[in-house]
């Protein structure tokens, strides 16, 4: 019962720690780029980099990466319960 | 096991008041505990800062776990605004607003109003909209600015939905009239014939210029008003000073004001033997 409706959230303290948890860092210029192949730099389902401060967070559907502007969160919460 | 059993475990500590985990909130905080419980939202707070490498190894796979359970792990005040929005989106009079335009204007169209309409909530329920507006600007230009603007004024209700209903009177195919009504809603969007909103970094002169030359479009078109939109003291300031300036030159001119809660609404009637210009 208590699985079924759990959620989890991390502060932005933490941004880092949730990125690492997931396989990703940050570059140089504080976009994220996956941890075994920095070259290679995360992307939106709308094909735009995300810096760290824009991080908000990550949804199932294989690995979605969020952005935190309103038109992002919108769009994700179209596919969150 | 549940994860707060799987928890307990870890950090061999009991929360007797703790009914039922809800949420599990990560942190990394130098100065806090290690774990803290709020058993009011119950909340389960996890201060990696303080975690030992063997706390963090065992920790970070429940983390994935309740990722792949709940389907997603969000920023917290990313998780608070989508909580928000799916809230305010879900009342009764947002959602006859969607569903109406949903079928009837371009699909990021409808985006920017369901933002618009969340922006106007908020802005209702007296929370500063500033940073909201600007993101959509940001993301959807000009378009965007001008459709968060009718949408705060109410224009989608009071204008672009009598409208469309107009115009299904006189046409007999509804697709004809859809097609008619997407060339007159995108040119409203576009350009807004018939308002001017005043935002902060309109000059007096460049205000009264786009009344005098929307005026002059709309004449053309048989539409003998204009209305004048805006918020704060300094941009009614502006608008006022506009108007009493277009008065002076053009004493039959007929206004409207209203006034209230630093907003400001001008209505102004066009006679069109008394042709500006």
């Amino acid at each position: 019962m208590e699985n079924n409706k759990i959620k989890i959230t991390f502060e932005r303290s933490a941004a880092q720690i949730v990125l690492d948890l997931f396989g990703k860092s940050i570059d140089s210029e504080r976009c994220l780029v996956e941890k075994d192949n920095p070259a290679q730099r995360v992307l939106t389902p709308e094909g735009e980099e995300i810096r760290l401060r824009e991080f908000a967070g990550l949804r199932k559907g294989s690995e979605i990466f969020i952005k935190k502007d309103l038109s992002s969160l919108i769009e994700a919460a179209d596919h969150i319960k | 096991m549940s994860f707060l059993g799987k928890l307990k475990t870890i950090f061999h500590v009991d929360f007797p008041k703790l009914e039922a985990l809800v949420k599990v909130q990560i942190f990394n905080n130098s100065n806090g505990n290690k774990i803290e419980c709020d058993n009011k939202t119950g909340t389960l707070k996890i201060n990696y800062a303080q975690l030992t490498e063997s706390e963090r190894e065992k920790v970070s796979p429940i983390v994935k776990e309740i990722y792949e359970v709940s389907g997603h792990i969000l920023e917290e005040d990313s998780d608070k605004l989508i909580e928000d929005f799916k809230q305010k989106e879900k009342s009764a009079s947002v959602q006859e607003v969607i569903n109406y335009f949903k079928d009837k204007i371009p699909d990021t169209d409808l985006k920017i109003l369901r933002a618009a309409l969340y922006l106007r909530e908020r802005d209702r329920a007296g929370y500063n909209i500033v940073n909201l507006k600007f993101a959509i600007r940001t993301r959807y230009g000009r378009r965007g600015n001008n459709i968060t603007n009718l949408c705060t004024a109410n224009y989608f209700e009071d204008w672009l939905r009598p409208l469309y209903e107009n115009l299904l009177k006189d046409k007999v195919n509804p697709e004809s009239a859809k097609e008619t009504y997407l060339k007159i809603y995108s040119n409203i969007v576009e350009e807004l014939p018939w308002t001017v909103f005043v935002s902060v970094k309109n000059s007096i002169e460049a205000i009264r210029a786009e009344v005098e030359t929307k005026i002059d479009a709309n004449l053309k078109y048989g539409i003998e008003f204009l209305n004048i939109h805006g918020i704060g003291g300094h941009n009614i300031e502006k608008i006022r000073t506009v108007v009493d300036e277009l008065e002076k030159s053009y004493p039959d001119l007929q206004k409207s004001i209203q006034e209230e809660n630093s907003r400001i609404f001008v209505r102004l009637q066009i006679i069109k033997s008394n042709k500006i210009r």
